[in-house]
């Protein structure tokens, strides 16, 4: 799951090595908190949100596969 | 009210089909087809991406898959699909330095459903032909209202107007 959340954020910006993705576990399931170089911030959200809005929507179908929830977090 | 750009009609779409452009396209797709096959891999999902051209539009399907992974990559209707288009087309545009036009499709989940809006978009003109009075078609993305307005041109006696801001636009169908 982790490496998915990292391919999609990997794809998206200019700057990768500024990427971290870090993985916790609650009862509901992984939580990923996603950090990115601040030019790259525009990229990952997104016009409105709609980019953050699909990397959520794929990352909770790979989870629901798994049969949990999962939450992704943009950070700045 | 008025006529939209996107509502080109069939011969120009036709047109571009056959475009000199269509290597470039053809690279495209197989860029998406990477992508989709990529997000598929870490998403533990066992399917294939099958990239080909359509409309003028890059179009990957993805067949192949278990049943239920097929249902899950389709989604709420097709929100799941939607953000993997919206991803493959975002991150393979910037890649590419292009803006495009892509469709990625679940064992022809969209083009099905295309097929049925082409369908009802022409039983609606025969009826407005029929009746000559306008009718409304359910609020609709560019694409579909794009498809819409296509078959309408092909009608003489008829024409079509998207009316309402998106996501609550639709098409009006009136004769002329």
């Amino acid at each position: 799951m982790k490496d998915l959340v990292e391919f999609l954020v990997l794809e998206l910006v200019d700057e990768p090595d500024a990427v971290t993705v870090e993985e916790s576990f609650d009862d509901r399931g992984p939580r990923y908190r996603v950090r990115v170089a601040p030019e790259d911030m525009g990229k990952v959200i997104g016009r409105g949100g709609r980019t953050a809005k699909a990397i959520r929507t794929v990352v909770r179908a790979a989870a629901q596969r798994q049969g949990h929830g999962a939450m992704v977090d943009i950070e700045d | 009210m008025e006529r939209e750009p996107e509502s080109t009609g069939a011969v120009g779409e036709d047109r571009r089909d056959r475009d000199p452009d269509a290597p470039e396209l053809e690279e495209q797709a197989d860029a998406i087809a990477d992508f989709v096959e990529e997000l598929l891999e870490r998403m533990g999902i066992d399917a294939i991406a099958e990239p080909t051209t359509h409309r003028g539009h890059v179009y990957v399907d993805i067949v192949d898959g278990p049943d239920d992974d097929m249902a899950l990559l389709i989604g709420r209707h097709g929100q799941t699909l939607d953000a993997i288009q919206e991803l493959a087309r975002t991150s393979v545009g910037r890649r590419l330095d292009d803006r495009i036009r892509v469709l990625v499709d679940v064992g022809d989940y969209r083009k099905r459903a295309e097929e049925r809006l082409v369908e009802q978009a022409r039983e609606i003109a025969e009826r407005v032909q029929r009746t000559g009075e306008e009718e409304q078609l359910d609020p609709m993305n560019a694409y579909e209202r794009k498809l819409v307005h296509d078959v309408i041109a092909e009608f003489d006696t008829l024409e079509s107007v998207s009316e309402g801001a998106d996501p609550d636009r639709f098409v009006v169908v009136r004769p002329l």
